[in-house]
């Protein structure tokens, strides 16, 4: 199976990014899908090479004209029923299941 | 011809070529139809070597411009593909069905070579589902979706378009629009049209990108050409209630409406806004497409100055680098507007950049200083440093120090497949290091310092990728390894950017039992808003001096600058901003307010619980976020902290995880 590389993009990369990374390695891992998961800041993310992007409502909008990949909006950071049911269709696709 | 008579002194080729935005080639073809007309119209083209060519005549100049203006496009011997381009014009112009004899009398030819253009055309139609009929005594018509029709048609005169050329007319407003739109369209429509977008993109502050504003100006016009032959489109599959873009496509309806005259309608209005819409989508089409990079020449040119001048330095090539160009460009595209704008992209990895790659730091500061001579202003360290990050990237992929890329081969079949294979490997891929081979069970003892294996078999293993190949290692298949080398390169770039470094912090991890303690804890706390809510979180940590007070205003133009993004969930709020100097330690504290507090955050609002969280640069606050992460994912966690009245009992209840 195809490893997944995913990134989760806040301001500065460390603090809410971070948490987001961690909630999105818990659904991950609960799925079985194998993925890599960064942070990143707002400013370096799009040149980051990545299968998909989490980020918060108010970065979607600065972020989507940047990127090509998929970039899922996540509203509540810490709802692993929200980051499942945004990303695990998109992830299908990519893994092509 | 028009403007060899103005020019009455000698011209070259090559001007010619470049006034009119083609080549000398077209140019020296037209000048022998140029000598034919002249024949015939009393005046001569004389060619003087070296200098070029210009127009005698007997007769007066104004005379000849007179003749000049009679003649049509037609007058000339079109090609094949001009002929079906022309016949399938007339057919949608005219939206009625066209006979033969009527075709014929249009396109200049006999009614044969229209039967033989016809059968081509038919075939340019399928090809889009649109169909061709006949009917008896009438003659031709284009049936099909109205949509598809005007797609043709927008194609049709895209087709000949000179985008650079034209982007400099819409761009640069002085110049002459160019002869075949004018024609197309006339002078005074394009204009009129152009104006109306110019408006519309000043007063919504809505900029597209220069094809794309092309784009939609074509897209008018030809919308305007149909609705005056009465054709209706239908509505657009998605339709776009409530944008801004169809705001702006009902103020571009009346205006059109002012203007011309013609009515268009909703459906009209829905199809503008998905083009502006769509306008937004072809920003981006257009900065990866190689086809589209008219619109961003000037940036090209900077970023292989960048490369040019870092490859002398460190004498590797760079300028295949697909990678390398493509993320530096998408990099400097927008950065070129903040240097305009004398705006500054903060770089939260500065000094770390600085610290642990000062060669690049220093090379990336020298191969902008063309471009700041052209803009005349001076590039900040921040930007620096993010140029210098792409051109550390770059330098790891091809210098293959550094991030070293490695992996494993797998072979079932025998140590003898396997070492060939390693050596196949070692020669075709240099910068790739082959650590060992060896069997499927074995592969544990590596898995920890391997990027991916590469076997002769088709198989999984668990979390690596296996790239399976032939033991011969065909093209496609080295391709793939390198795919795989540079993903993860790429990859361990952002990992070591973000990794502990062990001086800073000795490797330590920190927990949360670490950072959060009965200090930085406080309940029912008072705040007006937003902003004081962050200031009485922050103040807990200044008292503590594991931050400057500068960092709280930091959190709060954080905030500022890209939304309440850190209200990370429903009622808590995760204030922090970058790691800086303002920054002594890693540290949190939180607070729960007394009367919850708005941050405009349309899902988590209102906010009851801050948290403000100050980090060091690297990683080794990881943990103590994880615990975080842990009690705050559980919502009764979050409510029990809302109304907790007991400082203890919150702070056990925190530290629990």
């Amino acid at each position: 199976m195809k490893k997944i590389k995913i990134l989760a993009v806040c301001g500065f990369g460390v603090g809410s990014s971070m948490l987001l990374k961690m909630n999105v390695d818990d659904v991950m891992q609960a799925q079985g899908i194998r993925a890599e998961v960064e942070t990143a800041d707002i400013m370096t993310a799009s040149s980051v090479n990545a299968d998909l992007i989490f980020t918060s409502k108010e970065l979607y909008g600065q972020l989507k004209d940047k990127v090509t990949i998929p970039l899922i909006e996540i509203l509540n950071f810490m709802d692993h029923k929200e980051i499942e049911e945004k990303c695990m269709p998109i992830i299908r696709e990519i893994l092509g299941q | 011809m028009l403007f060899l008579l103005k020019e009455r002194t000698s011209v070259s080729t090559k001007k010619i070529a470049d006034v009119f935005g083609v080549s000398s080639r077209t140019i020296r073809y037209d000048l022998d139809l140029v000598e034919e007309w002249c024949a015939k119209n009393q005046a001569t083209l004389v060619r003087s070597p070296g200098k070029g060519v210009r127009l005698e005549s007997t007769v007066q100049r104004i005379q000849l411009e007179k003749q000049l203006r009679n003649l049509s496009p037609l007058d000339r011997i079109l090609t094949e593909e001009e002929r079906v381009r022309l016949i399938l014009q007339e057919l949608i112009a005219s939206g009625k069905p066209m006979t033969l004899d009527h075709l014929s009398q249009r396109i200049q030819c006999s009614r044969n070579t229209v039967i033989k253009m016809m059968k081509i055309v038919r075939v340019r139609l399928e090809e889009r589902n649109l169909e061709l009929r006949i009917a008896t005594g009438k003659g031709y018509q284009i049936f099909g979706n109205e949509s598809v029709i005007r797609r043709l048609l927008f194609d049709l005169y895209a087709e000949r378009v000179d985008w650079r050329k034209l982007a400099e007319f819409f761009t640069k407003k002085n110049q002459q629009i160019p002869s075949y739109l004018a024609q197309w369209f006339g002078d005074d429509e394009i204009d009129q049209v152009f104006s109306i977008l110019m408006e519309a993109e000043e007063i919504f502050s809505h900029p597209m990108a220069d094809v794309a504003f092309i784009n939609l100006t074509i897209h008018i016009l030809v919308a305007m050409e149909r609705i005056r032959i009465g054709a209706e489109i239908e509505l657009p599959n998605t339709q776009v209630s409530d944008t801004p873009e169809l705001k702006i496509a009902d103020w571009i309806e009346k205006k059109i409406l002012a203007n011309f005259g013609l009515e268009m309608g909703p459906n009209e209005r829905e199809t503008i806004a998905m083009h502006l819409l769509g306008a937004k989508m072809f920003r981006r089409i257009d900065e990866l497409s190689e086809n589209a990079v008219q619109t961003q020449d000037e940036t090209k040119v900077w970023v292989e100055e960048i490369i040019r001048y870092f490859e002398e330095e460190t004498g590797l090539q760079l300028m295949d680098d697909q990678q390398l160009q493509h993320s530096l460009t998408l990099h400097m595209k927008t950065a070129m507007n903040r240097f305009r704008r004398g705006r500054v992209a903060k770089n939260p990895y500065l000094l770390e950049i600085k610290n642990k790659y000062p060669f690049m730091f220093q090379m990336a500061k020298q191969s902008v200083q063309g471009l700041e001579k052209h803009l005349e202003r001076t590039i900040g360290e921040d930007e620096i440093g993010y140029i210098a990050l792409h051109l550390r990237a770059a330098y790891e992929r091809n210098a293959g120090r550094g991030t070293k890329i490695t992996a494993l081969v797998i072979c079932a079949s025998g140590i003898a497949t396997s070492e060939f294979l390693k050596m196949r490997l070692e020669s075709l891929l240099p910068e790739l290091t082959v650590i060992d081979t060896c069997s499927v069970q074995d592969y544990e003892i590596y898995k920890d310092r391997i990027h991916f294996v590469i076997s002769t078999l088709d198989y999984e293993l668990p979390g690596v990728d296996v790239i399976h190949v032939s033991p011969f290692l065909e093209n496609a298949e080295l391709m793939k390894i390198r795919e795989h080398m540079i993903q993860a390169a790429k990859f361990r770039q952002i990992s070591d950017m973000t990794a502990p470094s062990k001086s800073e912090n000795g490797g330590k991890e920190i927990m949360l039992k670490d950072v959060l303690h009965a200090d930085v804890v406080r309940l029912n706390v008072e705040a007006n808003d937003w902003e004081a809510a962050i200031r009485e979180a922050g103040i807990l940590l200044v008292a503590q001096k594991s931050i400057e007070p500068a960092y709280i205003d930091n959190m709060i133009t954080a905030i500022h600058d890209l939304g309440p993004y850190i209200v990370i969930m429903p009622h808590v709020a995760f204030a922090h901003a970058r790691p800086d100097e303002t920054v002594n330690e890693s540290c949190m504290s939180v607070i729960t307010l007394k009367e919850p507090v708005e941050f405009g955050s349309e899902a988590n609002d209102p906010v009851s619980i801050v948290f403000a969280f100050a980090a060091e640069t690297g990683t080794s606050h990881m943990k103590a976020l994880q615990d975080l992460a842990k009690f705050l994912s559980k919502p009764e966690n979050v409510t029990f902290l809302m109304e907790c009245e007991d400082k203890d009992l919150a702070l056990n209840k925190l530290l629990e995880y």
